[in-house]
């Protein structure tokens, strides 16, 4: 059975299965990529970017499979939110920075690149050149 | 007296007694109606309808464009000093420059953040006025008076 055909005959819940399986962020989530973790409850994990846009800057995820915000139900989207306000305000004084940009990519043409909703926290620093 | 621009605007895509939605350039901006300067401002309840209003402002866009960034800049990188959540649509190649090249990190640096992080998340300043904020240097400080 070539690839696509195997797709094909796949039902909703083996997709979603088979992505979660691929998802390096629910890999994180289950301990099988180790990561240096800032924060987590039962619905969210926080941890520090490996690939940092400036020194400190953390990613804030659910720990369910959720690829775009908008399948995430409103008030977990608020609670996210309320989640990521404490962090910035904790990079705000652990990293002594100037501000900070939280920054949400949805789809491939927004600069997406993983298939888990990421919410980028991120450190601003003067003549940091990130242009937000 | 000094005067804020969201606070006054006038030409509003939605509104209720929480949220505004107004239009700028290409990009939907989300506030509060009342006056928080930044994030950590805003109170919790206000979170759940401005999340409402942002997941349905997304899903629209949806239906035009490919996909979309949410931004709240916050301090520096912040034109306006009123809270607000931007979002922007976007399709392949368009030009909008919203990305950053990644640093390589030492593991100490990392590790140095990962500590400073943490600790300060046990005791968040989530609560604040002016009389407790101790330097000029501290950011409470000079982003509470850019308040008008």
């Amino acid at each position: 059975m070539n690839a696509k055909a195997k797709l094909d005959s796949m039902t909703p819940e083996e997709i979603e299965t088979f992505t979660k399986e691929n998802c390096v962020f629910c890999k994180i989530v289950d301990n099988k990529i180790s990561s240096n973790v800032i924060y987590k409850d039962d619905d969210f994990l926080a941890i520090l970017d490996i690939k940092p846009a400036t020194n400190g800057h953390v990613l804030l995820f659910p720990r369910k499979h959720i690829t775009i915000t908008p399948q995430l139900p409103d008030e977990v989207f608020a609670q996210m939110l309320i989640v990521a306000k404490k962090i910035s305000n904790a990079i705000l004084k652990g990293m002594k920075a100037q501000g900070t940009s939280l920054f949400v990519a949805n789809g491939i043409s927004a600069g997406q690149k993983c298939q888990h909703v990421l919410l980028h926290i991120i450190p601003r620093y003067k003549n940091d050149e990130l242009g937000l | 007296m000094r005067i804020c621009k969201y606070c006054e605007e006038k030409e509003v895509l939605y509104e209720d007694n929480v949220i505004k939605v107004i239009k700028k350039k290409d990009r939907s901006i989300v506030i509060p109606k009342k006056h928080y300067t930044i994030f950590e401002q805003v109170p919790d309840e206000v979170f759940v309808k401005l999340t409402q209003v942002v997941n349905k402002l997304v899903k629209e866009m949806f239906s035009e464009y490919s996909g979309n960034n949410i931004i709240i800049n916050n301090g520096l990188g912040q034109d306006v000093a009123h809270f607000c959540i931007e979002i922007i649509p976007r399709k392949e190649n368009d030009g909008k420059n919203l990305t950053w090249v990644g640093k390589e990190l030492q593991l100490e640096e990392m590790k140095i953040a990962q500590i400073s992080i943490k600790e300060n998340l046990k005791n968040p300043q989530l609560e604040f006025s002016r009389g407790l904020t101790e330097s000029k240097e501290n950011y409470m400080h000079t982003n509470l008076d850019r308040m008008p």
